[in-house]
């Protein structure tokens, strides 16, 4: 039986058990609290290297070269980390290094402080989602801790890449979707007990189980034997996304008849979070069992479901800010005694994951997985475009109805407006405007519902509903990876995988508001064919929970394998990966659209295909023990998502022209530098991005192209062939000052800017043909997204009596906001007849053109944390005070692309307050995080 | 290794009863709780059914009667007067053709008055729909008066300007109740001033040929608006049908057949012409096939390939007007004023002009004669000329005629009305471009014929301006 455990407990982790090597470590690890022996222990040469890790009982041992000190590192999710130097004096045959206590680390609790998923809710529209967070808060590696807790609420980007080119498995199963390329957290968010146990490969560094991606690949394990035994009950009260946070978590550990469980629930509910009108729902519950078939094989069963219910945020123009707060939100209003969001997300979409776990013979494990995921999820809007039809004598159809912007922050209802004439501006009705702003500046819901109450009465349909955009996934996978140890020096690791998607988009109507029912009709077409969202159903009256709008289904597959070699020797360890995939994407429209009548919309788009290859390289060399060298090549092609493969994927079957695979290239160089008194790491890296695809949707006004008579559309941008460059350091030093003081500081410098002049064209309703507009001159502006600047400064106290307590200084610098591609075409020095404007004044307009760039600012944050024991029973207390220097700053931000056009531009810039400046998300104030647990 | 045995009887010791049964219950009820969601089904309110106690003591009427008592240019009610008047909604802005502006008349029926409302609302219909009675609170608000159409509104800058959306709860009350508008059926012969912004019913309508092919205002020339010339049967007077250029139903072709229509009489822009303006375009029922046109001259034999040049007159030898008569041409007022055809050089290109523009002459009607032609020795002729028109939405009318029996006095001869293309002129810009009349087959007619251009116009309100040309037959 213990043979059982000890192959389980190896099963995939880079044992290097070197019997040439003739001292032999040995040791007994115990809880310091409980003196109860310490499972699944990691341990380090020299925080790098993976020796090997504690037995059931905490015992381990390993062979060591004796070469003068060696760093070793204990390292363990639920323990404070320790590290103990090997003198070579004391190397004999054997070296016992007797019982080592391990503190159990309050300081772990910082994992539970944010769970991605709830981190997700400040980029809702337009800004790229920058959720690494929930990832990287691997205890380890100081960098990667700071990035998670000081640098997440600036929402940072290590290497300025974007999220969904970090690879993130569950499992075993790669969760990125193909939509957009970024893996659902919600999708087991509040279960941070039972998916704690992650490996983690930083940017494009080996990783075993999988060839990964330009970013950082974490493999989330909720294995049963992963985690300790026990039960732990957690309760946590907060102002950030949620108020209140319950979690239980239960892991069973090996029964009598091999069975083992890992059980986890939890809840998650705000009225509102830190934003107002942001309620906040979830729960989270997760099962897996795991029954030991035969010393060498054994199956696993996952199921999670996870309910994630939230209301979004807006982002507002400085106008507004000025007028509100950085806590202000758009988009609730009240209602019924209560704040209600238009904006909501629902997601629920159960995952069932069965693996294998085989090991034909030693050195040689097959991991075989299979899994399954269903559901949905869902985005509600207010529609402000119901019509109702009307007949002539002749029998002639006519749309008659529309309503007003309900968002009350529209341009039109700010003073802005009306004062957007400086010769003759309206100061009454600005100042009525500002008041009336100051006062409600809310979503009216009683005059929607009256409205389409009113509209009723009348005969007439209504004009205002809530409806959702809902996605219907259903995902299969299969996979399996093979880990062969060739030789001492050569082992072997290859994969092949499929997963195939059914995903099912669609509209549908949530509240009619007290309407009678809503016309199906796209109300902006003069035409009533033309306006119909689906011509084989023409003029339908949709009711509650009716499909509208759009409806279209998307089959994508991909299939993928990889194979890589490791070698190791004593000085030296180096990979090498090749991987391919093919990816494959077709839409098949439901709806025969009026504006994309036949083929255009309705049926099968054509299948697009995509043949990617990937390959990277790297080593590590060690010079003596305290000085390490790394470095990591990568080069690989990916195909774009659906959401960039698609022009206008809700009402045609357009694919993107000229679309492409983009290629990813990435290298660095790291310097480890491990010693009693300091450790240092120090990193140096370049990105380079080409061919990529961006598409994004938007009112424009001032095209001036597209039509004779017309200058204002809304429009889908394409931008194709873009590409960019990522350079930067990142440094992170630890200075132990005393035994239980130490100093940390961090560094991350980078720059990310685009590096071509990708070309852009737009697709519209409003116009046949895709109008090109050339190209989009973007190069050396930056990405925006996060700084691409952070530094972090700060000391760690941790008591021996079971107290810990950390503060840190963090600055951020070099966020920028997005630039609109369209305004850095020819079309903005284009007058209305198409020849260029005579009055340009060349170096107003290259002011006017500069990317904003977002004010730095400063976060100080402070956490600490105590626990007791009592019998057998653990209690905890956490505490976490995050800007608690209350800094007013924003995220990020976007240019507005409506003034496409120098005329209309200066106008804008000239207003004293331009109508459509820049739109920002703010940040948080100062916000706190408590929690208590008790374990047993 | 001794300690193996104690982490085992963890959960098989004494704890696991308890913690067992407290772990399935915990787990029962967080099964239970995935299918509880937060509260999304919302309720709905109460209707605003209620009537409100307010208490009118004035009328449109009264108002209008203490506007011309005050001889002011903008009357504004004090904030301490409480003068209150009700009305009911009679303009709908669902279609788009009334924009911000709301009418509203005294009564639903027969109603003696109306007045415009200015609002910073758009889309009012789904509040202040057609037919709903409302209560007005004048206090605070101004009013002004543009030749008969009376407008309330907020005084910002001296001027009636909107009511700013915010403040439109404290000035326009909604009454519960909704009422049918029964149009008031007029003659076009029977308006008057009291008549504008009141909802009327007008029969025996139908849009002037000139129109047909038309939409009500997506042609390239409707700016703001787009207004089509309407005909009364039993009196041929006409009128002008105005659409907003942003209604939802511009781009629909107006209807050639002939009926009853539904609008809001109002006046223009500049106050100076009665313009019909429908809510939307189930006001219009036309639906007799019967139409009231003049007849006109029809030939149906097959046209002409000849390009012999029978007659051809293109002004250039002429040095002046009078030199017309030298061409055995007859420049005809019918009335007692001097409006007439004037000969015009302009870019080295001689042509005739008529214009009521500045004549100061209400009522013009001018005819421009050929010379008497011949057709007897010749088969297959073709006419054809060129116009331009300048405002030609303005209302003044070109027809073109043909007699038989002409002897040098228009009015005792016989004309036959010719169908041809008249030029259509940009509102505010002068055309370059002639419009080509389209080929007039005369190979039905011989002897000695003459062709007549009528024009019919009046300053200061029917003033286009057209140019003749090139007036050309050609024969086999």
């Amino acid at each position: 039986m213990k043979i059982a455990f000890l192959l389980f407990s190896t099963l995939f982790l880079h044992t290097s058990l070197n019997a040439q090597q003739s001292v032999v470590v040995k040791g007994h690890i115990l809880d310091h609290l409980s003196n109860n022996p310490v499972q699944r222990v990691q341990l380090f040469l020299g925080e790098t290297k993976f020796l090997t890790q504690s037995d059931l009982n905490g015992t381990f041992h390993f062979f060591l070269s004796s070469n003068k000190e060696q760093l070793i590192t204990f390292s363990h999710t639920d323990y404070e980390t320790k590290n103990i130097t090997l003198d070579s004096n004391s190397i004999q045959d054997t070296l016992s290094l007797g019982i080592i206590l391990l503190y159990p680390s309050t300081n772990n609790d910082l994992s539970n402080i944010i769970s991605a998923d709830e981190l997700a809710n400040i980029n809702d529209e337009n800004g790229e989602s920058n959720v690494v967070t929930g990832m990287l808060s691997s205890g380890r590696d100081l960098f990667n801790r700071t990035v998670s807790f000081e640098f997440g609420a600036a929402f940072f980007k290590p290497r300025n890449v974007n999220a969904h080119y970090n690879e993130i498995a569950l499992n075993g199963i790669p969760m990125n979707k193909f939509r957009d390329g970024r893996a659902n957290w919600s999708n087991w968010g509040g279960l941070n007990d039972a998916t704690r146990y992650q490996m983690i490969s930083n940017n494009t560094e080996l990783s075993s189980f999988s060839f990964g991606d330009l970013g950082s690949s974490v493999n989330i394990s909720t294995r049963p034997m992963d985690y300790s035994k026990g039960f732990k009950l957690s309760y946590a009260y907060s102002n950030r996304a949620y108020t209140n946070r319950i979690m239980l978590t239960y892991g069973s550990g090996l029964t009598k008849n091999k069975w083992s469980f890992l059980l986890s629930a939890s809840h998650r509910s705000a009225e509102s979070g830190y934003k107002e009108g942001t309620p906040y729902f979830a729960n989270s519950f997760l099962a897996s069992a795991e029954k030991i078939l035969s010393p060498r094989q054994s199956l696993q069963m996952t199921a999670i479901t996870a309910q994630n219910y939230r209301g979004k945020t807006s982002s507002v123009t400085k106008e507004v800010f000025a007028l509100k707060d950085n806590k202000y939100n758009t988009y609730w209003g009240s209602w019924d005694n209560d704040t209600r969001n238009a904006r909501t997300q629902t997601v629920f979409e159960p995952l069932i994951i069965l693996n294998h776990y085989w090991t034909p013979k030693p050195g040689t494990q097959v991991q075989t997985n299979f899994a399954g995921q269903f559901g949905t999820v869902g985005n509600t809007r207010i529609d402000y475009g119901g019509s109702s039809l009307i007949s002539d004598s002749a029998g002639n159809e006519f749309l008659v109805g529309g309503g007003t912007n309900p968002d009350p922050s529209y341009y039109q209802k700010l003073p802005s407006y009306f004062l957007r004439d400086p010769e003759n501006p309206d100061y009454t009705n600005a100042y009525l405007a500002e008041q009336d702003f100051l006062k409600n500046g809310q979503i009216n819901w009683n005059d929607l519902y009256q409205a389409n109450i009113n509209n009723k009465n009348n005969g007439l349909l209504s004009t205002y509903a809530l409806y959702e955009d809902k996605t219907d996934d259903r995902s299969f996978w299969v996979n399996s990876v093979i880990n062969h140890k060739i030789s001492e020096r050569l082992k072997l690791n290859a994969a092949l995988g499929y997963k195939n998607l059914m995903s099912e988009n669609y509209a549908e109507m949530s509240d009619l508001l007290g309407g009678e029912g809503y016309l199906d009709v796209y109300n902006f077409s003069e035409d009533i064919i033309e306006a119909q969202n689906d011509l084989r159903n023409p003029n339908k009256i949709v009711k509650n929970e009716d499909r509208f709008k759009y409806n279209y289904k998307v089959i994508a597959s991909i299939m993928n394998g990889f194979a890589q070699i490791q070698y190791q020797r004593r000085k030296i360890e180096a990979y090498a990966s090749l991987q391919f995939d093919r990816t494959s994407y077709q839409r098949n429209g439901l709806y025969e659209n009026g504006r994309y009548p036949g083929e255009k919309s309705f049926g099968k788009s054509e299948v697009l295909d995509f043949m990617n290859y990937g390959a990277k390289i790297g080593f590590i060399y060690k010079i003596t023990g305290r000085h390490l060298i790394s470095s990591n090549a990568f080069y690989a092609t990916k195909a774009p998502s659906i959401q960039n493969s698609f022009s206008n994927i809700r009402e045609t079957n357009e694919t993107v022209i000229d679309l492409k695979s983009e290629g990813n290239l990435s290298a660095d160089l790291n310097y480890y530098f491990r010693h009693p008194k300091i450790n240092a790491k120090i990193s140096g890296y370049f990105i380079q991005q080409q061919d990529r695809t961006s598409i994004s949707f938007y009112y424009a006004d001032g095209l001036m192209n597209i039509s004779e008579n017309q200058t204002t559309a809304f429009v889908q941008e394409v931008l194709t062939g873009i590409s960019s460059q990522n350079t930067g350091m990142e440094i992170a030093l630890e200075i132990p000052v005393l035994n239980d003081f130490k100093l940390t500081a961090v560094a991350a410098a980078g720059q990310a800017v685009y590096t071509n002049n990708p070309n852009l064209y737009l697709t519209s309703d409003d116009f046949i043909d895709a109008a090109s507009f050339g190209q989009s001159y973007l190069k050396n502006y930056h990405l925006s997204g996060g700084p691409q600047q952070a530094y972090s400064a700060g000391f760690a106290y941790n008591s021996p009596r079971y107290f810990w307590f950390n503060m840190t200084a963090n600055y951020f610098d070099n966020s920028f906001v997005q630039v609109a591609p369209l305004l850095r075409t020819s079309n903005f020095l284009m007058d209305t007849d198409g020849l260029p404007i005579n009055d340009l004044d060349a170096d107003l307009a290259k002011k006017m053109l500069e990317q904003e760039k977002i004010e730095p600012f400063f976060l100080v944050n402070v956490s600490m944390g105590k626990s007791w024991k009592f019998k057998d029973h653990y209690f905890g207390g956490f505490l976490s005070v995050a800007n608690i220097n209350n800094t007013i700053y924003k995220t990020g931000g976007y240019e507005q692309s409506r003034n496409a056009n120098y005329n209309t531009l200066l106008e804008d810039k000239k207003r004293q307050m331009p109508l459509f400046g820049p739109k920002y998300w703010y940040g948080t104030g100062t916000n706190y995080f408590v929690s208590v647990y008790w374990r047993i | 290794m001794e300690q193996e045995p104690i982490i085992s009887c963890l959960f098989i010791g004494e704890y696991k009863t308890t913690l067992m049964k407290t772990m399935y219950t915990l787990i029962v009820v967080f099964i239970l709780m995935q299918g509880c969601l937060p509260e999304t089904d919302f309720s709905l309110p109460e209707p605003e059914n209620e009537e409100p106690d307010i208490a009118v003591n004035a009328n449109i009427q009264s108002l209008k009667g203490a506007f011309l008592q005050s001889g002011l240019e903008v009357l504004s009610f004090q904030k301490n007067e409480e003068t209150i008047i009700e009305g009911y909604v009679i303009s709908s802005d669902a279609a788009g053709n009334f924009y911000k502006n709301l009418i509203i008349q005294d009564e639903p029926e027969n109603p003696t008055a109306g007045i415009e409302i200015l609002i910073d609302q758009s889309d009012y219909y789904t509040k202040f729909n057609f037919g709903r009675k409302v209560f007005l609170k004048l206090a605070g608000l101004s009013m002004t008066n543009n030749n008969g159409n009376y407008t309330l509104g907020y005084l910002i800058s001296d001027e009636v300007t909107a009511i700013p959306s915010a403040m439109i709860d404290q000035y326009l009350v909604r009454s519960s109740g909704t009422e049918k508008i029964i149009p008031k059926t007029k003659e076009l012969t029977q308006i008057t001033e009291n008549d504008i912004n009141t909802y009327i019913s007008l029969e025996n309508m139908q849009f002037s040929d000139r129109e047909f092919g038309k939409t009500y205002s997506g042609e390239k020339y409707d700016q703001y608006t787009g207004d089509r010339e309407i005909v009364q049967c039993n009196n041929q007077l006409t009128t002008l049908l105005s659409t907003s250029t942003y209604a939802s139903f511009k781009s629909s072709l107006i209807s050639e057949k002939k009926g009853t229509l539904e609008a809001v009489l109002r006046k223009d822009y500049y106050g100076e012409k009665y313009i019909l303006v429908i809510n939307d375009p189930a006001s219009i029922s036309f639906d007799e096939n019967e139409r009231c046109d003049p007849s006109y001259y029809t030939c149906e034999s097959n046209p002409s390939t000849g390009d012999k040049v029978l007659y051809f007159e293109d002004f250039e030898t002429i040095k002046n007007t009078n030199g017309l008569l030298g061409l055995g041409w007859t420049n005809w007022n019918a009335n007692t004023g001097n409006c007439r055809y004037e000969r015009k050089l302009l870019n080295a290109n001689t042509f005739v002009r008529i214009s009521a523009y500045e004549t100061g002459e209400e009522n013009v009607e001018t005819w421009l004669v050929t010379p008497i032609i011949n057709l007897d020795t010749t088969r297959k002729e073709i006419l054809t000329f060129q116009t331009i028109g300048f405002l030609t939405t303005n209302g003044a009318q070109l027809t073109v005629w043909i007699s038989s029996d002409y002897e040098g006095n228009v009015k005792t001869a016989n004309w036959t009305r010719l169908r041809v293309k008249i030029a259509e002129g940009a509102k505010n810009k002068e055309s370059t471009n002639y419009t080509y009349s389209g080929e007039i087959n005369l190979d039905c007619l011989d002897k000695n014929v003459v062709i007549g251009f009528k024009y019919l116009g009046a300053d200061p309100v029917k003033t286009t301006t057209f140019d003749i040309d090139n007036i050309l037959i050609k024969t086999e």
